[in-house]
């Protein structure tokens, strides 16, 4: 604080006036101005996503899998790996398809891709033994490699597809070489990358020793081993994300509404019963007993998950609202609507409703966020819708596929940068609305 | 500039100011100001006001709500919020300037040298804790700690100050009545005896009997402390039972001050008239006066004197000039042209 | 006579006991009477300070709590057992201003949206013409114009305009009872007279009575006919404001009255000097006799045992509640 003498060149007009401006008004609260551009950033994602990108790519098997995201930290690195096996490939495919008239080596010494290993989790699918073997398959608990393709387009011998628990995929193709390969290799309109595996024994584009594929901007925030695109992934699982908590908080509010108005207003038995229940239910461990109902109730959609947070969502809002009620019926209003001879309904609605909404709006935001934690728990668990790639089953199927040890952050990881963008943009919102409710929260400039 | 506008950007100074020779000067303010700024303009809660107090005395600061008399009380302490804020004069306590003090300084003249009851003290005390843990509070605060038995003495003894039994050692807050909790604020007040005191409204929430308890243990306390006390309100009544000497402000400038019995007896400044008049009585029955409150914009004053919109004598000279406070009377200072 | 318009018999109010006494019993009301004639229009003053009850009085009479025991009646019949017909005219008839010119309006509207709850409930006016019309009307009443107070919302208007409009309000309805609870102690001393003005025109042009609550007997002296005093949920003292202000008799009242600050420089607190009170220790004695008799300087050994009665002293309806004036009784 500043404080200057009489002479110093203050004028009766003195300070500048109007440091403070028009632009002052409670509700631009820069808090909840963030936390809504945030979470309004990820709705948003939502609706002009599949104008631009192809949410198909979100279905399992639409794309090549294994990639990293092109601005990861060793993508220029792992391209240039990547090239350089290329680069050794395409010279053996050379000598290869110069000695195609011979029958291939059985053996598969002059491969260096690693041998078949049986694997829990599928292995690699782009690890496929020689291809004079055609029957050998990794047995692979995930349906394979899409793209485990042989080198014949044309449909080549698919008895030798690879034996899988769910059904294999529609484009396992056997590694199986055929004379018409070679000539097809040689007549180019085979991919080189066909040739390359043909020599290296195996199916699949290069990929460097931990089975990852070249970076490439097709898909900008990588792929998983599904062949999942994950941007397509974000694109529509985290609306979804949003949208489930916004069900189950509206009901929640709606209900926490038409209780807490009830039992503030009327009070008498009416107040303790609906107190009782409302604290009771909101001891009851929620997160236990949803996994219960979850595991039972198999077939579980977005809206399904929903209604079944709002059991457990309203006990909150009722409480606070039933606060709220309790002291406003004492305000210096009421009893002037009383007095002027308004009825109940009017004044619960009319009078006291309208005061109550920063109030509500900060409990709703915080009940969306309480939903979404509630979903993607359960969800992570494994308890979630299965044909929806939503932002908790793609973590459930990263650490099914152990992509933390694998290395594949980016499968994990981006739907967490997602749910922390969601939970932060949510968090801002209620904090400030709470400042907007309550003056009193508003902390002074300092001095 | 014409001789006007110079007028307007002098300080407004005590001019002819002859300070009763005995008493020493314990706060001194000078020409100072106070400004909160809004998105339309600033609003001069404090606009240029300068006065003395002296040691022993109880001076009423009075006025009408908006007049700057609480404002006035926490720019002495250093407690203006923002949007406000000290924009010109100086605090002269004891001779060391207020405004210029900071942090650690600050601190350490607060309380010990002016201290402060709040309008609604009772409403600070801590609800969860007894009264000697807070009484002892402040004087820890400031004097370090204290041998528990020597600190217990002392506690004990303000409690008698104040006229409070001693079971109230060990009472809680919400175990006292309103009028318990505000001598205990006193007791808490005047407990590193401070030159100072600055009591904003200390009754005004009391009832009219434990009022009168309360003013009385006010002026007790003047006698056998020597404090020097601030007390400002809007009851004239009460006014001329606790002061010495009163000080009249009007919308943010000081247009009077002068003994309680003069002001009482022959109030000089129109204002002041006004304000004596409408003092309603239990005496006598008469007819209701009627005043407006402040008419003009805060943030826009007319230039010349400040109650020009509702002065009865108003003349041409106080549309443009700003009347300077002057002494007329011995000892009684008036804002007035009607007196130049 | 006439039949009065509100009267009030042995009203008791008790507060806290409840199931397996868990709070603390408080009497708040005792055995209290007031009778308001129906002719002419008076203002009847209670006066007391907190705590002694009279704003459970208020909020009796308005019908927002329950008394224990006793009636209150309007009209003759009592506000308990009314109808909704019967209701319906006590709120239209019996009206009030409150304390606090800020919280009795809802932040959320414009300060036009009282008038217009009380013309929509009340039925008052058939079109949007009529009803501005009322509202107009009233405000002049108060001194305000419409135009320049009603779209405003209530943080924008001054404290005494907001008050103003409460009285305009409850004006609005032509009321014949106007329960007024402390309307001037928030407001500054500069409009305090201009509302206390209007409360005179009303009474005397629009013959409104009122029932004005206060702590300050100041005020209460400048209007009121009628006094009574309250002391902890009994009345101390009643009668003709005038004449039990100049000439008090009971202790409690006489006390009160000196210490009311004089605003004369010249006479400092009379009476006796006021021994350091002990405000919480009143309360808790006297579940039965007077409850004044700790800090009476006249207290006999009779006040402990019962309640006093009100005797009459120096006639005209004034009377006072203290032993002291039975012997006058029983001596002359």
């Amino acid at each position: 604080m500043t404080v200057s003498t009489a002479t110093a060149g203050t004028t009766a007009a003195g300070v500048p006036a109007g440091k403070l401006n028009r632009w002052d008004s409670p509700w631009l609260n820069p808090k909840f101005l963030i936390g809504f551009s945030m979470v309004a950033s990820v709705a948003l994602l939502g609706v002009i996503g599949p104008l631009f990108w192809n949410t198909d790519l979100a279905r399992v098997a639409t794309s090549p899998q294994n990639l990293p995201p092109p601005w990861s930290a060793g993508a220029n690195a792992l391209t240039e790996e990547i090239r350089q096996r290329q680069i050794v490939a395409d010279g053996a495919a050379a000598a290869q398809s110069a000695a195609a008239a011979q029958p291939p080596p059985a053996s598969s010494e002059t491969t260096t891709a690693p041998t078949e290993k049986s694997s829990l989790t599928g292995g690699n699918p782009l690890q496929q033994s020689a291809a004079a073997a055609p029957t050998q398959a990794s047995t692979s608990m995930t349906g394979g490699n899409p793209l485990a393709g042989g080198t014949a387009a044309t449909g080549g011998n698919s008895a030798t597809g690879s034996s899988s628990v769910t059904g294999g995929n529609p484009l396992a193709q056997s590694g199986q070489s055929s004379p018409a390969t070679s000539e097809s290799t040689a007549s180019g309109s085979q991919t080189t990358s066909a040739a390359v595996q043909q020599s290296q024994g195996r199916s699949g584009p290069i990929t460097n020793a931990l089975g990852f594929g070249a970076p490439t901007w097709d898909h900008p925030f990588g792929t998983e081993s599904n062949g999942r695109d994950m941007l397509a992934v974000v694109i529509v699982g985290a609306p979804r994300s949003l949208r489930v908590g916004l069900i189950a908080a509206g009901l929640g509010i709606t209900v926490g509404i038409l209780l807490g108005f009830t039992a503030g207003f009327m009070g008498g038995w009416v107040d303790n019963v609906i107190r009782t229940i409302s604290d009771a239910v909101i001891t009851i461990p929620s997160l236990a007993v949803l996994i219960v109902i979850s595991a039972y109730v198999r077939q579980v959609s977005v809206e399904n998950m929903a209604f079944l947070l709002a059991l457990f969502a309203w006990s909150g809002p009722t409480r606070l609202i039933r606060a709220q009620v309790l002291t406003m019926r004492e305000r210096g209003y009421v009893q002037m609507a009383r007095l002027s001879g308004a009825s109940t309904f009017d004044i619960m609605f009319k009078e006291m409703m309208p005061n109550l909404l920063p109030y509500l709006a900060a409990s709703f935001t915080g009940n969306v966020s309480g939903a979404i934690l509630a979903a993607t728990g359960l969800e992570a668990l494994g308890l979630g819708p299965t044909r929806i790639p939503t932002l908790g089953m793609t973590i459930f199927y990263s650490i099914r596929a152990a992509a933390i040890l694998r290395g594949m952050w980016w499968w994990w990881g981006i739907p967490i940068a997602v749910l922390v963008i969601i939970f932060t943009g949510l968090f801002l919102m209620t904090v400030g609305l709470d400042e907007i409710a309550n003056p009193r929260l508003r902390g002074a400039r300092a001095q | 500039m014409t001789v006007s506008q110079q007028l307007e950007n002098q300080p407004m100074g005590v001019v002819n100011m002859v300070p009763p020779a005995k008493r020493q000067v314990v706060l001194d303010v000078r020409n100072l100001k106070v400004y909160y700024e809004t998105p339309t303009g600033n609003v001069r809660a404090v606009d240029d006001i300068s006065f003395q107090i002296y040691e022993g005395e109880i001076v009423g600061l009075v006025g009408e709500s908006g007049c700057g008399k609480t404002t006035t009380a926490m720019a002495i302490l250093r407690l203006v919020q923002p949007p406000g804020q000290i924009v010109g004069g100086q605090i002269l306590l004891n001779g060391v300037d207020m405004t210029s003090l900071d942090g650690r300084d600050l601190r350490a003249v607060r309380w010990s040298n002016l201290a402060l009851i709040p309008q609604g003290a009772m409403n600070s005390l801590n609800p969860i804790m007894r009264v000697h843990d807070q009484i002892a509070d402040v004087i820890e605060a400031h004097e370090g700690k204290q041998p528990r038995q020597v600190l217990k003495e002392r506690i004990l003894t303000l409690l008698r100050l104040v006229g409070l039994p001693t079971r109230v050692y060990e009472m809680y807050p919400h175990e006292l009545s309103g009028g318990m909790k505000q001598r205990v604020c006193i007791a808490m007040a005047v407990a590193l005896n401070p030159p100072l005191v600055i009591a904003d409204e200390p009754t005004s929430a009391l009832d009219v009997i434990v009022q009168r308890v309360v003013a009385q243990n006010l002026l007790d306390i003047k006698e056998r402390l020597g404090v020097s006390m601030i007390i400002i309100g809007h009851d004239m009544g009460l006014m001329a039972q606790l002061a010495d000497r009163v000080a009249v402000m009007y919308a943010g400038h000081m247009i009077e001050i002068a003994p309680v019995q003069q002001l009482y007896a022959a109030p000089m400044h129109p204002y002041t008239q006004l304000l004596i008049e409408s003092i309603p009585s239990i005496k006598t029955r008469k007819p209701l006066k009627i005043t407006e409150g402040i008419t003009h914009d805060l943030r826009n004053p007319p230039p010349g004197c400040i109650f020009q919109g509702r002065c009865p004598h108003v003349m041409e000279i106080c549309r443009q000039v700003r009347p300077p406070l002057t002494e007329h009377q011995p000892s009684q200072q008036v804002a007035c042209h009607l007196y130049e | 006579m006439a039949q009065p318009l509100l009267e009030i018999r042995n009203a008791t109010k008790i507060y806290g006991g409840g199931f397996m006494q868990r709070s603390a019993v408080t009497v708040a009301l005792q055995n209290y009477n007031l009778t308001i004639a129906d002719q002419p229009a008076t203002i009847t003053t209670i006066a007391g300070e907190s705590g002694s009850g009279k704003s459970t009085l208020a909020n009796a009479v308005l019908g927002f709590t329950q008394i224990t025991s006793g009636e209150i009646c309007y009209k003759g019949v009592n506000i308990t057992t009314m109808n909704s017909q019967q209701q319906f005219e006590y709120r239209r008839e019996v009206q009030a201003i409150f304390q606090d010119p800020y919280a009795v309006y809802n932040p959320f509207y414009r300060v036009k949206h009282v008038f217009d709850l009380v013309i929509k409930n009340f039925k008052m006016a058939h079109n949007q013409q009529a009803a501005r019309e009322l509202i107009e009307n009233a405000l002049n009443v108060v001194g305000l114009r419409g135009q320049e107070v009603l779209e405003k919302y209530p943080h924008q208007l001054s404290g005494g305009q907001r008050q103003r409009m409460m009285v305009a309000r409850a004006y609005l309805l032509k009321p014949r009872l106007i329960v007024a609870d402390e309307p001037v102690s928030m407001v500054d001393a500069s409009l305090r007279a201009m509302i206390l003005d209007l409360m005179l025109k009303l009474r005397d042009e629009q013959h409104i009575s009122f029932l004005y609550i206060t702590h300050d007997l100041s005020t209460a002296y400048q209007i009121g006919d009628q006094i009574y005093l309250l002391y902890q949920g009994s009345i101390a003292e009643r009668g003709n404001t005038q004449q039990v202000i100049e000439e008090p008799k009971h202790p409690y009242v006489q006390l009160l009255i000196n210490s009311i600050p004089v605003p004369d420089p010249t006479i400092r607190w009379g009476g006796e000097s006021v021994v350091s009170l002990d405000d919480e220790q009143m309360r808790v004695n006297a579940s039965s006799g007077c409850r004044f008799y700790n800090r009476c300087p006249h207290h006999m050994a009779r006040c402990l045992e019962q309640m006093p009665p009100l005797y009459p002293v120096n006639g005209n309806g004034h009377e006072a509640a203290c032993y002291l004036y039975d012997e006058q009784v029983a001596n002359s």
